[in-house]
């Protein structure tokens, strides 16, 4: 419940309300009025898990956002001409802004719910007809589609100095009426009734059976990325926020990743076309995902620096065209099938080990399916058809562990960046494991080797991204300098010059990102993190993989 | 509803006091008008009641009492967060009255630096308030000059005869021996239109005079009817002329600040 919140059942009168607080209390009817809520949250729910209820009132002509954070009382901004899905940047400044800022991050707030309220609002008086409690009765229905009556919601809000009195009234109200005690908070309620599941992932978390065919597990794992794909696309194509992309990729990139390392899921080929196709998804939405990036890192060189317009203008152009593709791509025949089939393919695998089948012919590639990199590197393919999770997930950990460490054998902190990226591949290809088999490996362990191993991606993240800005820009000054950005550079020597000093803040970054390597190369490959390898692979907890 | 972190205009949270050696001048009105004006124009404002006689206090219907009474709050090294009253109106608090405020003195006198003790107490209240307005006892005490020492801006009534005059100027002398001297202020207050001198003296002695308000507060029924109605003058009458002039006031005793946007 938010501070003071009281929720009675849907069916629950207002006037029951003012019958209980005019049977103790002197009474004074103070406002009465309607309003609109509008309920809002990310698409992850981080103002939820923050403890943050977020509404945008419109009364009248007036609007405000309320924000309420657990504990607190709500605090209120002007939101005049927001629109919603709306990043928390194009909020005017406030204390609302400073309080969702940090937890809301590049989310954009999206509205999860209408919400039309009836307020009658009292206040409760002492003998000398002071106002002591204020108590706002809300009779609140779910507008739009999925209409109906929500929880009846009584505010009680002692003034100050006389929060004794608010605690009476509220234990008043418990004893008279019966307060629903199984809902969270108004707004929640709303979003449930709108059919959201506050708190929940977009897509379920997975849990694996440890003792299940490995192959009916892989599939479930590609499976549940497949639906994060199709959960995210609509986010993508809307340009919502940055973040469904890299959703999306992570569960594209994710899914060619296992398919490398357990090829024997479908045939060779069927899994070739599958990759082909996963490739493709992957290169098409790059570029963009770059772009965003890009605009991410140098949004505060942006704002401080007035001369580099021209490169915001420039790479905004850039970022238009490449969601265009990204578009134009997810829309095509291939782009919408892709998805689809590989779903049909992924539960006929499922049917099939679940009624004891072998391997199942499906297609979900053309028939012009060149090879790829599916089988490359160093780690084998394993019979999983016949082996169970648990042994299956601890030993692909230890494959994906040496390969890193044996990439990583020559890395100093002068390795050139190519080569750096290939070392990252290669984690990213552990993360992706880890996260897809995280439910049957042991906790604590697990818990290990990803806080090592995300260190480790962080920094050569970095150098990489420090590696595509600096190709970004000398594109982008190139571009400058034989007068293609002419129209938007008014002053092109001071454009060049601002670019010229981001870049070599990007290269301080890297500077930095390449010393950590060393030392969070060290400790990844050092003996603690040996032994949790170890012991995802099934070992007890003194040994380690050889 | 709070309307958020206060002080959010970014400066320092400004006190004002009203004061004057002479009683029953219209200290107490004034402080009530202008705290209530204060609090609907977005900033969130605290009035501090230090007059025993309570008057203040009647006016928001709180109660006159001080759990501890006048020496918890100058004795206590407690924060006097937990003696504040919400009054009826968004984002005006009042600290109120008690009786035992006519020991102050003697409170005061028991502590260390007795002449920088309210300055202490108003000290955490920064955070949470963007205004400050003390309505004093009249009397020339170290209470007086707690509050010289603690307000940025001294505002003064000045009922426009000879003798109050001459009151003010006796008060302009007192101040400037204060060391941390504030901005003092006297304004007409009580001026009867109908009375020749005080015609006069409100046309006049503002032209000649820097720390004369150019606003002046009329002795009017409306005014008087505060402590029937015990609610602010501006709450039940806020197109009445006297209304207009204590929005007047506001706006020299704040130095010409602009209000603050609510929900700011």
């Amino acid at each position: 419940m938010e501070p003071g919140e009281l929720l009675f059942g849907p069916a629950t009168d207002p006037s029951q309300v003012s019958a209980a607080l005019s049977a103790h209390y002197r009474v004074r009817v103070e406002r009465v009025g309607a309003q609109r809520w509008t309920c809002l949250d990310t698409a992850d729910w981080r103002l939820h898990r923050a403890g943050m209820t977020l509404r945008d009132a419109r009364r009248a002509r007036r609007r405000e956002l309320l924000l309420t954070v657990r504990g607190d009382r709500a605090i209120s901004a002007a939101a005049a001409r927001v629109r919603w899905p709306g990043s928390v940047a194009s909020l005017p400044s406030s204390p609302v802004r400073e309080r969702i800022e940090r937890p809301v991050g590049m989310r954009a707030l999206l509205p999860l719910a209408e919400v039309d309220v009836q307020s009658l609002g009292f206040g409760l008086l002492d003998d000398d007809e002071k106002t002591r409690v204020r108590v706002r009765v809300d009779q609140q229905r779910l507008a739009g589609d999925r209409a109906a009556a929500l929880p009846l919601r009584v505010v009680i809000t002692p003034v100050r100095g006389y929060e004794r009195d608010g605690r009476r009234c509220a234990a008043m109200l418990d004893d008279a009426m019966r307060t629903m005690g199984d809902v969270d908070t108004a707004a929640t309620a709303a979003m449930v009734a709108a059919g959201h599941r506050p708190g929940e992932p977009m897509v379920a978390a997975l849990t694996l059976n440890p003792a299940a065919s490995a192959r009916a597990s892989l599939a479930a794992v590609l499976r549940r990325w497949s639906d994060v794909i199709d959960a995210n696309r609509a986010g993508v194509l809307d340009d919502i926020d940055i973040e469904y992309l890299h959703e999306l990729r992570t569960a594209v990139r994710g899914t060619r990743s296992l398919l490398s390392l357990v090829p024997d899921l479908f045939s060779a080929e069927q899994v070739q076309g599958a990759a082909r196709e996963f490739a493709w998804l992957g290169r098409l939405t790059t570029p963009l995902r770059d772009l965003d990036v890009t605009m991410r890192e140098l949004a505060a060189d942006l704002a401080r620096d007035p001369d580099l317009e021209p490169l915001r203008a420039y790479f905004a152009a850039l970022r238009r065209r490449a969601l265009q593709d990204v578009r134009a791509g997810l829309q095509s025949p291939r782009g919408v099938s892709l998805t689809a089939s590989w779903r049909v393919a992924l539960d006929r695998v499922a049917r099939d080990e679940a009624s004891g089948g072998g391997m199942t012919g499906v297609d979900v590639s053309g028939d012009d399916v060149p090879s790829n990199d599916v089988s490359g590197d160093d780690v084998s393919a394993h019979e999983v058809s016949s082996a169970r999770t648990r042994r299956v997930a601890g030993e692909l950990a230890i494959a994906a562990y040496r390969a890193i460490v044996k990439s990583a054998a020559t890395v100093s902190a002068q390795t050139p960046a190519d080569e750096l990226h290939r070392l990252r591949r290669r984690c990213k290809r552990m993360r992706y494991l880890l996260d897809g088999y995280a439910s049957v490996y042991p906790r604590e362990s697990h818990r290990e080797v990803l806080g090592a191993l995300t260190a480790l991606q962080d920094c050569l993240g970095d150098i990489q991204d420090v590696d595509v800005r600096r190709q970004q820009l000398t594109v982008a000054a190139s571009a400058l300098a034989d007068g293609r950005l002419a129209r938007t550079a008014a002053r092109p020597a001071e454009a060049l010059l601002a670019m010229g000093a981001v870049r070599e803040r990007r290269l301080m970054i890297d500077g930095a990102a390449r010393r950590s390597l060393v030392k969070r190369l060290a400790r990844f490959r050092g003996a603690a993190i040996q032994q949790c390898i170890g012991e995802l692979a099934g070992a007890p907890r003194s040994g380690a993989p050889a | 509803m709070s309307r958020g972190p206060a002080n959010s205009g970014g400066g320092p949270v400004r006190s004002i006091a009203l004061y004057n050696i002479k009683g029953g001048v219209g200290k107490t009105t004034t402080a009530v008008n202008l705290a209530y004006l204060a609090a609907q124009q977005g900033r969130r404002t605290l009035l501090w009641d230090l007059d025993p006689q309570a008057a203040a206090t009647y006016l928001f219907r709180v109660r006159a009492k001080v759990k501890g009474g006048g020496e918890r709050v100058i004795r206590d090294r407690k924060p006097i967060d937990s003696a504040i009253k919400g009054t009826d109106f968004d984002g005006l608090d009042l600290l109120p009255a008690d009786f035992t405020y006519r020991h102050m003195d003697l409170l005061l006198d028991r502590t260390k630096r007795p002449t920088r003790r309210l300055q202490r107490i108003l000290a955490p209240l920064t955070d949470d308030y963007d205004l400050v307005i003390l309505d004093c006892p009249p009397s020339v005490s170290l209470v007086s000059e707690n509050v010289l020492r603690a307000a940025d801006t001294v505002l003064s009534p000045v009922i426009p005869t000879t003798l109050s005059v001459r009151t003010f100027d006796q008060l302009c002398e007192f101040v400037a021996g204060v060391p941390r001297r504030p901005r003092l202020v006297g304004f007409f207050s009580m001026v009867d239109r109908r009375k020749t001198l005080h015609r006069d003296l409100v046309a006049r002695l503002p032209t000649e005079r820097s720390d004369l308000a150019t606003a002046a507060i009329p002795a009017q029924s409306a005014i008087e009817q505060m402590a029937v109605r015990r609610a602010p003058l501006p709450y039940y009458a806020p197109r009445s002329v006297a209304a207009r002039c204590y929005q007047d006031l506001l706006v020299e005793a704040l130095g010409g600040q602009p209000p603050l946007a609510v929900g700011a």
